[in-house]
């Protein structure tokens, strides 16, 4: 209740702050303000808290309440009826609803979390449906998805002056299941909780707060206070607390150079921080102190990517840079607390993971976000440089309000625990998915799919995925036609649990000619994407969860598909451990991606012992299909004699086209094996799309060897509709038919 | 006059050969940027000429740019690589601050 005082007196501050001579307040003053606010954290849990013992006769059994309808404000309820209603399988559910107080993002988020450490993330963009009713699309989804198909959210909420019988219904409806509604109890004006510890170099002073109007050069509407590092973090929704006494780290500790390194200031960390621990936790350590070994050009660092957990110590160097105001500045001194103060919220930024402003975009190599960003170099946020915007750092002071860009409030309020919280995903990794420019009512869908019930691969087996891209919207869209073969046009992440996210490289792009097709409303495009190798080299390999996400970019918006997590066994035995030394080769992955080689001798022997040696297993169906497709036709290569493998033109090495003829019995044999005897096992391994296409290959194959086609009526409609859905069984009898009228031929060889 | 190069924006495990009017300033087979400060490295080169060539190799990328800097006072310039693999280059006559 203190707190929920605290911030509805800050909002009131607030609320006068934005009225100004001649403008209307945005929020009535006066009388006392009818509409409370509503943001922060709504908690359910299974955890049931008997009531306080109260006079006359009590339930044996908690009742629940009456699921209420949306845009229904539901009666009041005790929160241990509220816990009663999540179903089995859930333990506690959060909702962060982000819709008034300071910087509102009108966003919402919600964490479910299951039994045996699953849970499920999510993020939805408000519009306001009523006085205290929000709906929106979910844009982001993270963890166990599977059975969370909801694509809209619907939120009304209780508003009373007694904190303790504030509630949220929340409606998650769409992805073609039945309507789920929770009643959550209102926990805490904050989204999150933090502690921050200060310690102190011997003979340096921490600057934690500072006068917002100590020096002249600021926004003229700034409102004037006295402004503390942790009144910033509260601003950005965190529930703030102090851990330990703030203490002072002799000097000794850094040597006799009185300058600190990294590693001096990791170690001091351990041993003055009191909440060290080496594991994740909502807390940080900032030490102030003189100067880091690199000189006075580094004014702080967030020195903590050592060791397995990350970001949870940063450091200000007093006597650097940021201590020296411009020549002829208006009030030095002030400059300086600004800037030092300034400085430690920058680095404490970098702790919860935020990048610079301008560093969101970059290349690959540097690791991977969560999906494609967008550089804010102008940003007036913490996260920028004030020098560096145009105008230098009196503009950037001029308009500076002592807050973090909408961006990177939406990412510490919102994104799933783990990106944000120290000591939990490495520094830089995931460090701010939220850029992606998608729309917040999109017309498309991109779902990840695989033909298996359960999303688990074998080990060695290639992970092939369908993508299906559906008009969700009312109206018929054009999209190009090999959208979804057109790999350029995507940012594919792969992340296995506890190691940086990947971005997915395919070996080769397609330069398709440009084709307009038509997606009537509730139609839909699919394709393959073989994913387990690239130019990036094994991406799904060893065992263990992977979690996928595919960012689609279309000419106005970027597509953003849920994450599909799947899992790869551990090996059956010692002939897969021992294969898998061979096995996960550029060469094999090249052959697998590109269904097959002549010239790949080592990877198309590797892939000779799979069929042999692993008969049984699915990654025996790829191994066939690539072995059989050079087979299975005139295969052309480039011969340079002598100088194979070296960099040299053709001409300069003599090199000529050769012809290999083809082996078809061969090619009939491994193409049977891989897609006729066990088609749902193979369906299952290869993915519908290209086990249809395979089909298609082999029929060719057959027709170009000799096989004579049983002779069918035209028709079009029907043609026409095999043409769109892909009609596997008449492929196959087709194919069976032309095996048949083979065997009563010579056998074909060319 | 002093000339100071800096590394910044953009590296990772570069091969990178820094010469200054033809003349080898910094070799470095292993460059990578920080990215907590976007700072990667740096030289402090004494010039008795202006302008200089400054000229940056990074052979991995097979990229070799060069850039024209005028050093009648102390002259700070940072290089960036960019998204692109391109360079960018930032003249200052203030030192050069990460945070």
């Amino acid at each position: 209740m203190k707190e929920q005082d605290h911030m509805d007196q800050e909002y009131f501050a607030e609320a006068a702050d934005i009225a100004r001579p001649g403008a209307e307040p945005l929020i009535p003053l006066f009388p006392w303000p009818t509409r409370l606010r509503v943001s922060g954290l709504y908690v359910a849990s299974r955890i049931v808290t008997p009531p306080i013992p109260a006079p006359g006769p009590l339930p044996i059994q908690p009742i629940p309440i009456a699921q209420p309808l949306p845009g229904i404000v539901p009666t009041s309820a005790a929160p241990w009826q509220i816990e009663e209603l999540l179903p089995w399988g859930l333990l506690r559910e959060e909702l962060r609803l982000d819709v008034d107080g300071r910087y509102p993002q009108m966003m919402a988020s919600g964490t479910l979390f299951g039994v045996l450490a699953k849970r499920v993330h999510w993020i939805a963009r408000l519009t306001a449906s009523g006085p205290y009713a929000w709906t929106g699309s979910i844009w982001f989804k993270d963890g166990d998805v599977a059975g969370f198909p909801y694509t809209t959210v619907d939120i009304t909420t209780t508003t009373t002056f007694l904190a303790s019988q504030r509630k949220a219904v929340v409606r998650l409806s769409g992805g073609g299941t039945a309507v789920r509604t929770r009643t959550l109890a209102f926990k805490s004006p904050y989204f999150r909780q933090v502690e921050f510890e200060f310690d102190c170099a011997t003979g340096v002073t921490a600057t934690t707060r500072i006068g917002t109007h100590d020096h002249p050069n600021r926004p003229a509407t700034l409102p004037n206070e006295t402004l503390s590092i942790e009144e910033v973090y509260r601003r950005v929704g965190f529930e703030v607390r102090k851990s330990g006494s703030d203490s002072i780290v002799p000097i000794g500790d850094a040597g006799t150079n009185a300058r600190w390194s990294d590693n001096e200031m990791h170690d001091a960390m351990q041993v003055y921080w009191s909440r060290f621990a080496g594991k994740a936790q909502w807390s940080l350590w900032v030490l102030f102190a003189k100067l880091h070994d690199q000189g006075t050009s580094l004014g702080g660092i967030m020195f903590d990517d050592i060791g397995p957990n990350h970001r949870q110590g940063t450091a200000i160097f007093n006597d650097s840079f940021i201590s020296t105001a411009p020549t002829g500045d208006a009030n030095p001194a002030a400059w300086v607390e600004r800037m030092r103060f300034w400085t430690a919220c920058h680095e404490m930024g970098h702790a919860f993971n935020l990048a610079h402003s301008w560093q969101k975009q970059h290349p690959p190599d540097w690791g991977t976000p969560w999906i494609p960003l967008a550089n804010e170099p102008e940003a007036r946020s913490f996260m920028n440089y004030p020098y560096n915007v145009s105008g230098g750092q009196t503009a950037f002071f001029s308009d500076f309000a002592y807050r973090f860009s909408d961006n990177e409030l939406v990412f510490m309020r919102h994104a799933p625990e783990r990106f944000v919280q120290m000591g939990n995903a490495d520094w830089f990794d995931h460090h701010g998915f939220e850029q992606a420019s998608a729309s917040p009512e999109p017309s498309l869908t991109l779902n990840l799919r695989v033909d298996r019930a359960q999303a688990t691969y074998q080990f060695l087996e290639p992970v092939v995925l369908e993508l299906k891209l559906t008009n969700i919207g009312s109206r018929p869209l054009v999209v190009e036609k090999n959208l979804l073969s057109m790999t350029e046009h995507m940012t594919v992440i792969v992340k296995k649990r506890d190691k940086p996210a990947r971005q997915y490289l395919p070996f080769a792009r397609y330069c398709h000619d440009q084709q307009a097709h038509v997606v009537m409303p509730g139609e839909f495009v699919t394709d393959s994407l073989f994913l387990s190798v690239g130019r990036n080299g094994w991406d799904i390999a060893e065992p263990g969860y992977y979690t996928i996400q595919i960012a689609l970019h279309m000419e106005t918006e970027d597509i953003v598909s849920d994450a599909l997590t799947l899992r790869v066994a551990p090996p059956r035995g010692y002939d897969e451990e021992f294969l898998a030394q061979d096995f996960f080769s550029d060469d094999v992955g090249r052959i697998l991606n590109f269904d097959g080689s002549a010239i790949l001798r080592g990877g198309n022997d590797t892939l000779r012992e799979v069929t042999d040696r692993l008969s049984d297993r699915a990654v025996a169906y790829h191994a066939r299909i690539a072995l059989a497709a050079p087979l299975a036709r005139d295969y052309k290569v480039l011969d340079m004699g002598d100088r194979m493998g070296e960099m040299a033109s053709a001409k300069e090495a003599g090199g000529r086209l050769r012809r290999s003829a083809p082996r078809i019995e061969e090619a009939r044999q491994l193409y049977t094996s891989a897609l006729l005897e066990k088609k749902e096992q193979a369906i299952a391994t290869l993915g519908r799309t290209d086990y249809e296409y395979y089909l298609g290959r082999f029929r060719a194959a057959l027709v170009e060897h000799g096989a004579v086609l049983k002779k069918e009526p035209r028709d079009m409609k029907r043609d026409a509709k095999r043409e769109k859905n892909g009609d596997i069984e008449h492929t196959m009898r087709v194919i069976k038919e032309a095996l048949s009228s083979l065997k009563d031929q010579e056998p074909v060889s060319r | 006059m002093l000339l100071h190069i800096a590394l910044q924006e953009g590296f990772h495990h570069d091969d990178v050969r820094v010469l200054v009017d033809a003349r080898e300033a910094l070799v470095n087979a292993d460059v990578t940027t920080r990215r907590q400060t976007g700072y990667a490295a740096s030289v402090d080169v004494d010039v008795t000429r202006s302008p200089v060539v400054v000229e940056v190799v990074l052979s991995k990328r097979r990229v070799i740019q060069s850039h024209s800097v005028s050093v009648d006072r102390p002259t700070y310039l940072g290089v960036s690589l960019t998204p692109e693999g391109t360079l960018a280059w930032k003249t200052s006559h203030e030192p050069f601050g990460y945070l």
